[in-house]
């Protein structure tokens, strides 16, 4: 008798998640139409209702995302996505990993994670901008009806197996890693919370305010905030990369990573340019064409991601609504620019440009290499599907294409990072230029002579580094100079740093995220230009050298799982002859699935990584271990926190915009 | 003020190259490998893993990329060129086995197309900086050149601005 009951839970808490599902839908196609039908008919009844309405959907959706973990927990292997998704080995806490692993579940996690962003953006829109938010609901209502639709009737994942299995077929073992909890579910929301910020901009050009800028604020902070999301998302992939994958690198230029980059470039020139018009009053018309842009790439990565043509290691296993999210691309894109073009009158600058030597039209050539670098890695990405359907011959274009290609551009954009900053806005000349350009002209052309005297002797290395010095030093340099004006009117040196920075958080969180690309920079280009591998066949007790490192081979220990068999072999290292102790990596090898997975071991210090990958462990205990040094490594995931913090520092609100609220207006009035 | 201005540059240019040459200090690791070991290297991030698509034979574990790895270090203490090499491959498995398409044929327009649309790219930012100075209204500018350029003027500027909410902050961290 208590079985059944608990059986009758099971699929009673499915049958909740499908009717929360379509209430879902129900309710988001109300808000869509009751704010478009409630603006043209100036009904404020219509208008609020689906803004109050379209507040329930994330609880509804909440509900399905509840059931559908439920039955991960649960095995209940009557839902096809959990079967496929997961067996009864799987330890517990991949339930939550397993929710978003295969292509329904990260649609629901997707539409979810918007559903609550949407609602708070219309919580902070509300008030501020009144009439804008109206249509932002409607924007954001369509979007979530898209995803719903999508999942009701193409791949929902709480659709039930006609004959219920003993046992799910599993996750892939590449997936069962630490990186999994974290890296998917934020890149996914920096993806999807792109449409927010777009929603907003959207809900200006359709209210007719784009000449007001009283919108900018609220959406630097949504375009910051997702740009944040994204940026942390992206490079969260790149570190499981280079700890999980074996093979040294972070960034392979794979179509699914390119399909993250893109979105992120765009949003990049776009928290930009929207300083140029908080500023100025101009780049209206820009700034929107970006912004489309940046909805545009991600859902073209939606594309790519679901069964798009390009085949990549991200790629959801066979999955054929990538069209879908073409065509959904394509109708928004379409829509957009129809929109743009209907509302362009509104859009003139209340300013012009004064001079080409301005920060204005650095920030605008800077605007421009970032769309080049999206638009050629586009190129890279989806030219094998030219040459397959055009050529009729398969190619494939890889990372030494897109090494030599977009490396240059963005090198010039770290350039300008350096440039625009110290520039004043609206008006300068070349003796101005030069002028502030001084001490960062003098330190990059100092480091390279010291680098060279140091042993490096790469010319692109010496330029990159260079570079990478003139944003540096003017960095630096602001922020002593600035910090010895407060100190000389009496406040120690601490406080006159801080206060400095606090006195203008947008530039100065600008400059910590600047410091934070150079650190990435100067990771990418260390690593890239003097990474150092090398083979060995070792067997237990061999030893050998590397540089200043030596390392003896001691043993290899086989572990059986019930789904794996491990392999771990120990190496003793030491640098200098000062130990570094014991370094394990191991290699992995699932028989049901064929598949095996290789775990590096790294040594990471500021300077240097040396990692050690088994690539091949035979029966007699001989094996092929490669050996990596990759310098600098360490700075790239140090990016990350620095990032974080500056972008947190950048959009925190200061005294002026707190509490400075305009009363909410009806429609009618 | 002179004064100060050459005490700030001197100690900021100190400080930063200092910080800076900390960093790249570290750069210097730079292991002697001949040229035959950095032709294979750089060959083996050109070819792909026929088996795992998108990923190169350098960073692939399969079986069969190290044996692809082994085969191009032959070839190449056998005297291949670097050409000879890659050509080998894609006869054998097609083009698709390059990560970088062929700069003929028809794989010559993903070399092409980049350019281009650098090009057009500059083009019509130089065309549209030029037409929104042009078309600037002469209003009355203002000559705030100076103004806006000295950075220490303006941090002065804000600093009495704010003393008043400085100070009420100071009081407020106090509590």
């Amino acid at each position: 008798m208590f079985a059944v009951l608990m059986i009758w839970r099971e699929k009673l808490a499915i049958d909740l998640g499908n009717i929360a599902l379509v209430i879902a839908m129900i309710v988001s196609i109300y808000a869509m139409l009751g704010s478009f039908l409630g603006i043209s008919r100036r009904s404020d009844v219509l208008v609020m209702s689906a803004r109050y309405l379209f507040f329930t959907i994330p609880i509804f959706l909440l509900l399905s995302a509840v059931a559908l973990v439920y039955a991960f927990v649960r095995h209940d292997f009557s839902v096809r996505y959990v079967a496929e998704n997961s067996n009864l080995a799987m330890p517990s806490e991949y339930a939550w990993v397993a929710f978003y692993a295969g292509n329904s579940g990260s649609l629901l996690f997707l539409v979810l994670v918007f559903s609550v962003l949407a609602t708070i953006a219309i919580l902070t829109l509300r008030r501020k901008l009144p009439i804008v938010s109206h249509y932002s609901v409607g924007i954001m209502a369509f979007v979530v009806t898209f995803f719903v639709f999508v999942m009701l009737f193409f791949a929902n994942p709480l659709e039930r197996l006609p004959i219920t299995p003993s046992d799910g077929q599993g996750i892939n073992p590449l997936l069962i890693h630490f990186g999994m909890f974290i890296h998917p579910p934020v890149l996914m929301t920096g993806l999807v919370s792109i449409t927010i910020p777009f929603s907003i901009s959207m809900g200006v050009l359709m209210a007719g305010q784009g000449g007001e800028d009283s919108w900018i604020d609220i959406g630097r902070i949504w375009a910051m905030l997702s740009w944040l999301v994204l940026t942390l998302g992206l490079l969260m992939g790149s570190w499981w990369a280079y700890t999980i994958l074996g093979w040294g690198g972070y960034w392979a230029w794979d179509p699914v990573e390119n399909s993250g980059l893109m979105p992120w470039l765009i949003l990049t020139a776009f928290v930009h340019s929207i300083m140029v018009q908080k500023r100025r009053g101009m780049f209206r018309m820009w700034n929107m064409i970006l912004i489309i842009l940046a909805f545009s790439m991600a859902q073209l990565g939606m594309f790519i991601n679901r069964g798009g043509p390009v085949p990549s290691v991200h790629s959801f296993a066979q999955s054929s609504m990538g069209w879908l999210f073409l065509g959904f691309m394509v109708f928004t894109f379409l829509i957009s620019i129809a929109i743009f073009c209907f509302r362009v009158d509104t859009l003139k600058s209340s300013a012009k440009l004064d001079s080409i030597v301005s920060r204005e039209s650095v920030f605008l050539f800077q605007n421009v290499l970032f769309i080049v670098v999206a638009l050629v890695t586009l190129w890279g990405t989806i030219f094998p599907v030219f040459s397959e359907t055009i050529d009729d011959t398969v190619m494939t274009i890889g990372r030494p294409f897109f090494d030599q290609v977009n490396g240059p551009i963005l090198l010039a954009i770290i350039l300008f990072m350096g440039i625009g900053p110290l520039l004043p806005w609206r008006k300068s000349r070349f003796k101005v230029l030069l002028n502030v350009l001084k001490l960062p002209l003098l330190v990059a052309v100092l480091l390279p002579i010291i680098l060279l005297f140091l042993g490096i002797t790469n010319p692109l290395a010496l330029v990159a580094f260079s570079i990478c010095s003139i944003s540096a030093t003017g960095i630096f340099y602001e922020w002593i100079k600035g910090t010895r004006v407060r100190h000389r009117h009496g406040e120690n040196w601490v406080s006159a740093f801080l206060r400095l920075l606090l006195g203008n958080r947008p530039r100065y969180g600008g400059y910590i995220i600047h410091l934070g690309i150079v650190m990435l920079a100067i990771g990418v280009v260390g690593s890239s230009f003097y990474d150092f591998q090398k083979d060995f066949v070792m067997s237990p007790g061999d030893s050998s050298e590397v540089g200043d490192y030596s390392f003896k081979y001691l043993d290899v220990e086989t572990k059986q799982f019930s789904d794996r068999e491990e392999q771990i072999a120990r190496f003793e290292v030491s640098k200098n002859s000062d130990s570094i102790g014991i370094m394990s990596p191991f290699r992995s090898f699932y028989p049901e699935k064929r598949i095996s997975a290789t775990r590096g071991a790294i040594h990471s210090t500021l300077v240097e990584d040396f990692y050690i990958v088994a690539s091949e462990i035979s029966e007699n205990k001989q094996g092929v271990f490669r050996i990596y040094i990759n310098p600098l490594v360490w700075w790239m995931w140090l990016a990350g926190p620095i990032i974080f913090l500056g972008a947190i520092f950048a959009i925190s609100p200061s005294k002026i915009t707190l509490g400075k609220r305009v009363k909410e207006n009806s429609l009618v009035s | 003020m002179i004064h100060f201005e050459i005490n700030t540059r001197k100690s900021s240019e100190v400080i930063s190259v200092i910080f800076l040459a900390l960093i790249f200090f570290s750069c210097t690791v730079q292991l002697e490998q001949n040229d035959e070991i950095k032709r294979s290297h750089s060959l083996n991030k050109e070819i792909m893993c026929p088996v795992c698509p998108g990923e190169s034979i350098d960073q692939s574990q399969n079986p069969l990329a190290i044996q692809m790895r082994n085969l191009i270090s032959e070839k190449i203490e056998l005297g291949w060129s670097d050409e000879k090499i890659k050509d080998f491959f894609v006869d054998r498995y097609g083009p698709r086995v390059l990560l970088a398409p062929p700069s003929q044929g028809f794989g010559l327009w993903a070399w092409i197309i980049p350019p281009i649309i650098l090009v057009f790219s500059l083009t019509l930012f130089l065309y549209v900086l030029r037409r929104m100075f042009l078309s600037k209204d002469h209003l009355a500018v203002i000559d705030d050149d100076k103004e806006q350029s000295n950075y220490a003027k303006r941090v002065t500027k804000s600093l009495e601005a704010h003393v008043r909410s400085v100070n009420d902050m100071e009081r407020k961290i106090g509590d």
